[in-house]
């Protein structure tokens, strides 16, 4: 050890010596940043390091203890920029740029825009499930597709019979249907990109990322169950015929009252899923919506 | 109630005798003086407990200097100190 580091090494020790400067240490030592944030706000107008420093001082420690720690050891831009989106992303909020945690916390809409035709180009395999509703693959070049209000009061009166039932596969159903008419109670679910966009974007506040995890999470399990529903759909022909059997039963009532009248519809779902061994599963005899049940 | 006389020597004496906090962090660096140069690594929970703790109590404290700073004014009626003397 030359004189310089055994002299550093003696201050280091003599700074344990004394209470004060132990604490005084010990703060700048594990929160450097204390006294540069505003504890109840948010800097927005200052570099992404900076704002994901305040973002995990206050809402992820374990963050910013790693983060503090990197940093002491020079770590550089590109390695901290990795090291906070892996970390914040392993707690539910995808982040893939550091330079956009200045926006507010980063949410991707998986919504469906049935207006928007190419909407039916990328998912030719929903065209057999919005068929029974009339809803069709758009013809020539048109900048948006018509529908009538009665395609989404019928796709989400389906959905929420669905959704009533106590046999998973036929909620999963619900699911694919309420993601198809934006009716999930999810706005991640229901709303498509360019809808999310108007919204303003949630801030880093801990009840903000509170809200975003779950409503992350809860999107995610809902696209699970969207995809297992579309595939049961597509492999069971007795649940596709129960679903345009129903359909042409809520277009006849609202044909002919005007409006879907929820106390009165009744839905049959009866045996339309079958286990294993070809047995029925499901054996409710008339399901009802779920005002109905009120 | 008799008349209380304080002197500044009395007021340092009195926050003097508060016992020094003890933090997981001041912990770990008397142990591990290396720690303040930062040339040495701790094991992760270790670190995450200590900053953990360090920034509620650095939280603490800034919300004891905003209250502070925001005190009504209280007469001392029965107290003098001298170096403030009106």
């Amino acid at each position: 050890m030359n004189p310089l580091t055994e002299m550093y090494e003696q201050l280091a020790v003599s700074l344990t010596a004394d209470p004060l400067l132990l604490l005084a240490s010990a703060v700048a030592a594990f929160d450097p940043f204390w006294a540069d944030f505003d504890e109840a706000d948010i800097d927005y107008d200052t570099d992404p390091l900076t704002i994901a420093l305040q973002v995990t001082r206050g809402a992820f420690p374990d963050i910013y203890a790693e983060a503090v720690e990197r940093l002491r050891a020079d770590a550089p831009y590109g390695e901290m920029d990795r090291l906070l989106c892996k970390a914040i992303s392993a707690k539910g909020i995808p982040l893939d740029d550091l330079d956009t945690i200045g926006w507010g916390i980063p949410m991707t809409a998986v919504g469906v825009d049935l207006e928007d035709p190419e909407f039916y180009a990328v998912h030719t395999d929903l065209l057999p499930v919005l068929a029974p509703f009339g809803i069709d693959l758009p013809e020539g070049e048109t900048y948006s597709v018509d529908l009538p209000e009665c395609v989404y009061k019928v796709g989400c009166a389906i959905a929420t019979s669905l959704h009533e039932q106590t046999d998973p596969a036929l909620r999963q159903v619900g699911w694919l249907l309420g993601w198809l008419f934006s009716c999930t109670g999810n706005s991640l679910v229901d709303y498509s990109d360019e809808a999310l966009a108007e919204i303003p974007p949630l801030s880093w506040s801990a009840d903000d990322i509170a809200f975003a995890v779950e409503l992350i999470e809860e999107a995610d399990g809902i696209m699970r169950d969207v995809q297992m529903g579309l595939d049961l759909l597509k492999t069971t022909p007795e649940l596709m015929a129960a679903v345009e059997r129903n359909i042409t039963y809520l277009y006849r009532e609202l044909k002919k009252k005007g409006k879907l009248d929820e106390r009165t519809i009744r839905l049959e779902w009866t045996g339309t899923v079958g286990g294993a061994d070809g047995t029925t599963v499901v054996d409710i005899g008339v399901l009802q919506l779920r005002c109905d049940a009120v | 109630m008799g008349q209380v006389t304080l002197g500044l020597d009395d007021l340092r004496a009195c926050f003097a005798s508060i016992a020094p906090v003890e933090l997981k962090g001041m912990g770990l660096l008397r142990e591990q003086p290396h720690l303040i140069a930062g040339s040495s690594r701790i094991a992760r929970p270790q670190l995450v407990e200590a900053v953990t703790e360090i920034v509620a109590y650095t939280g603490r404290c800034a919300a004891a200097a905003r209250q502070l700073a925001n005190l009504t004014p209280i007469p001392l009626l029965s107290a003098t100190i001298l170096e403030f003397g009106i």
